[in-house]
């Protein structure tokens, strides 16, 4: 047991495909059930979701939702996302100006997090999620753990864009005071929301399994 | 249908095992993907249920009490997690309001709500009444549950505005900082034993 034990991982040895041995993993409760049917089988017996062999129109549907999140991207980006006023004068800002602002003050930290989540992370889904659909089409067998690996990253850290829409509403929030200071958000930042939600639903939509699939069907 | 519980089938590409035990803290992972499989639980029914129920405390004192406050000339101004979703409604940015109540406040409400009633039932080695549909939305709700992204985005405000006006954290702040700690160790464990609570109509594979 202890020679099993290296680095805190229990040995485990594959016993081949699931779907070629004819059995299919409840996508809810994870129970191992026999195929019955075509792609559309029975519920499944403990939690009664429906069973499928692979997510239903996984590629078509990711591609729709990645490049809808793609196209809003672009007005998320180039519509101002607040409106400030201080002491009479008002400004608009957008993602980047913000950003911008930031550095240039010095704060170079909250620079950082603020563009790791509002830029960096929508922009590695895109590429990410991007890629896998192209290596998916063209049933790439090489560098299929990296790919694995890539997509469950992007899994983790998609959520983590929503800071800013979180953050823009924290400041509408707190700054109100009529006549001196107020703060309201603008519509690039509903862009910059459903460019979120539309990558996080590509990502739930992208299965993963179709990664390891081989030329021949299995 | 057979069913096969003693087999696990990675989520990430489809390989079959035997399921074995594993101890607190290890992990079975694939050996084609790398995937985790499942983890070896810390926690036994009766702690997870404690780990809850101390969470659903936290929730409610993050949402009862300010998570910031400003002041400015004599003036003040607080918001709860509440208000913070409201101040998009009255704006351009309405659309998104909803949105973001459900994110930061729903969907970690009914996540504690439901584990607590699932886990309540299985310290009783019960299935909960409903403990099929319960478990069915706990899985649905686990990607849209944002807790600690709203803690973060606090963090973020109160620094923005710090150098304009004179900023300091509500009790909500530091509930909010433990609900974030609790979350990810009481959403993360292990389902399976709950899932082995309900017994199934079908031959055993």
């Amino acid at each position: 047991m202890d020679a099993e034990n290296r680095k805190g991982e229990a040995r485990m040895t594959p016993a081949g495909q699931a779907l070629s041995l004819g059995l299919v993993r409840c996508h809810v409760c994870g129970l191992a059930c026999e195929h019955v049917g075509g792609v559309h089988a029975l519920p499944c017996p403990r939690c009664h979701a429906p069973l499928h062999t692979r997510l239903p129109d996984s590629l078509t549907q990711t591609w729709a939702l990645l490049l809808t999140g793609l196209l809003l991207y672009l007005p998320a980006n180039l519509l101002p996302v607040m409106y400030n006023s201080f002491a009479g004068r008002g400004s608009e800002s957008t993602i980047l100006g913000g950003i911008a602002v930031f550095w240039a003050s010095g704060s170079y930290g909250i620079a950082i997090v603020i563009f790791t989540a509002s830029v960096l992370v929508p922009c590695a889904k895109f590429g990410i999620l991007g890629g896998l659909l192209i290596a998916t089409k063209r049933r790439d067998v090489s560098g299929r753990v990296r790919r694995s690996r890539l997509f469950r990253l992007t899994e983790h850290i998609g959520y983590w864009s929503m800071l800013d829409v979180m953050v823009v509403a924290l400041i509408a929030a707190l700054v109100q005071f009529p006549g001196f200071s107020t703060a309201e958000p603008r519509i690039g930042i509903v862009f910059f929301g459903a460019v979120v939600m539309f990558t996080l639903l590509a990502a739930m939509k992208f299965d993963p399994r179709l990664l390891w699939e081989n030329n021949k069907h299995e | 249908m057979k069913i096969y519980p003693q087999q696990v089938i990675c989520k990430h590409c489809d390989s079959l095992y035997t399921r074995k035990p594993v101890r607190p803290g290890e992990a079975a992972q694939c050996q084609r993907c790398r995937a985790v499989l499942y983890r070896g639980s810390w926690l036994s029914l009766e702690q997870w249920f404690a780990l809850t129920v101390t969470a659903a405390l936290f929730f409610i004192i993050a949402n009862l009490f300010p998570v910031l406050e400003i002041q400015f000339h004599g003036q003040s101004q607080a918001t709860t997690l509440a208000e913070t979703a409201m101040a998009l409604a009255h704006s351009y940015a309405s659309p998104l309001a909803i949105p973001v109540a459900l994110l930061i406040i729903v969907c970690p409400c009914l996540q504690i709500l439901l584990l607590s009633w699932v886990l309540f039932h299985a310290c009783r080695r019960k299935a909960a009444p409903g403990f099929a549909p319960a478990m069915r939305l706990l899985a649905g709700l686990a990607p849209w549950s944002m807790a600690e992204v709203a803690l973060l985005s606090i963090l973020i405000a109160a620094i923005k505005l710090s150098g304009l006006v004179s900023i300091t954290t509500g009790p909500g702040t530091w509930a909010l900082l433990g609900l974030c700690l609790l979350l990810p160790v009481i959403n993360h464990q292990d389902f399976h034993p709950l899932w082995m609570l309900k017994t199934v109509k079908g031959k055993h594979g």
